[in-house]
């Protein structure tokens, strides 16, 4: 049975996206008012004060996700970019802003590391990142910079409207507006070649790349 | 919808609209049906400032709509029922279901249609300020009144607008679309433009 113990206000219209941080002691909520909020939960979860609200974007926020082991807080938005932020001095600022999607940032997600970070995009495209601390070596909320490794276009022909890395098994689902989920491994270290299905056993695909390893994979489902 | 205003101001964008008569030529054999049906279905929609359609203004023609068919196969599982058939337990559905005995699990492979329009409409002026309602009207027109599954993709045509891209993106953003039409005066606005003409 569920009850409803706190109803936070600030937004000036629709919440689109709302995320607790990965020690529970933040949540960060965004909106098409273009804002980012972050609420510090105080009193056990019964009670949520307002630590910030954030204005880097310049359209509507689409999603908001946390980093899986730190305080470090990734927002998509129609802005077609990708912002970070972390708490610096009792102050939240925005350490980062991704660029290179050519429309909406639908959504993103990190890796079980938190290294890495795909995002997915009105463009048709999904695209990873990774981070190299480049100050100190206190974690992905220094002044990191995050690089586009990859790009996933081709596949999706309409809005891709979500994205999620597995964090057991390392896969990548995407969600589009052409109806379709995709399941995308990460399967070679370099450039994939060539790939073939064996001729009379559905389960079985062979690849090969520049990575000089050739690899069998057995799919299976239940 | 948040970034153009959607109001005049102050007086008409284009006072003087080039009108061109509604056709009134037999249906062209060559054209695809689903073509006809669209424009059929968008050219009585009343322009936001004008006492016209958007096919007298000539915002909208048949030239303007291309319909892509889109097949793909879905798998379903239905249930089919060896003994007496009561139609209300026949289920289709796309997840395996636990079924009393005596039922057989079938997986069957439709083929599904689904039409991919794109429409391409010109705004009488390049700064006119209603693009993006009339945008929305022709979104709400078809959504309501297109009886198929079908992905709509409507944009300004090229060169027609001095802000087309800011147009197509919000017009084509599903949640800014739902947005608008969330707000009590877009909402009339649209509903004054696609409904019927009384006769």
């Amino acid at each position: 049975e569920f009850e409803c113990i706190s109803s936070l206000e600030g937004h000036e219209n629709e919440v689109k996206s709302a995320s607790f941080s990965p020690s529970g002691s933040y949540l960060a909520t965004c909106s098409r008012d273009k804002s980012v909020w972050i609420w510090e939960v105080v009193e056990e979860g019964e009670e949520y004060e307002c630590a910030s609200v954030l204005h880097h974007h310049t359209q509507d926020v689409k999603k908001v996700v946390w980093h899986p082991h730190q305080e470090l807080l990734a927002s998509a938005s129609y802005d077609d970019t990708i912002k970070m932020y972390r708490e610096d001095d009792d102050d939240w600022i925005c350490c980062g802003s991704l660029e290179g999607h050519q429309s909406t940032v639908w959504s993103i997600d990190f890796d079980a590391s938190g290294d890495r970070l795909v995002s997915c995009s009105a463009d048709k495209t999904s695209k990873s990142g990774e981070t190299a601390n480049l100050v100190g070596g206190g974690g992905a909320g220094d002044e990191n910079v995050w690089r586009c490794v990859c790009t996933l276009s081709g596949y999706h022909q309409r809005d891709v409207y979500d994205v999620s890395w597995s964090k057991c098994s390392g896969l990548l689902a995407t969600a589009c507006g052409d109806n379709v989920l995709r399941i995308f491994k990460e399967a070679h270290s370099s450039d994939v070649n060539c790939v073939s299905w064996h001729p009379s056993d559905p389960s079985l695909l062979a690849t090969c790349s520049d990575d000089s390893c050739v690899r069998i994979w057995r799919l299976t489902t239940s | 919808m948040a970034a153009a205003p959607l109001q005049p101001q102050g007086g008409l964008s284009n006072p003087n609209p080039t009108l061109c008569s509604p056709s009134h030529k037999p249906p062209d054999p060559q054209l695809d049906p689903v073509v006809s049906e669209i424009f059929d279905l968008i050219r009585d929609i009343k322009d936001p400032e004008h006492p016209h359609t958007l096919e007298e203004l000539n915002v909208v023609s048949e030239d303007c709509i291309t319909v892509r068919r889109h097949t793909f196969c879905q798998n379903r599982v239905a249930a089919s029922n060896t003994q007496q058939t009561d139609s209300s337990s026949q289920t289709s559905v796309e997840t395996k279901s636990t079924l009393p005995s005596g039922i057989t699990n079938k997986t069957e492979e439709e083929e599904e249609e689904e039409l991919w329009i794109k429409l391409v409409f010109t705004p009488t002026v390049p700064h006119c300020s209603l693009a993006t309602l009339i945008g929305l009207c022709l979104r709400v027109k078809l959504e309501r009144c297109l009886e198929a599954r079908f992905k709509l993709d409507i944009v300004v045509s090229e060169g027609a607008h001095a802000i087309e891209g800011d147009v197509n993106k919000q017009i084509n953003d599903k949640e800014r679309v739902a947005a608008a039409m969330e707000n009590p005066g877009l909402r009339e606005m649209v509903e004054e433009c696609i409904k019927e003409a009384e006769y």
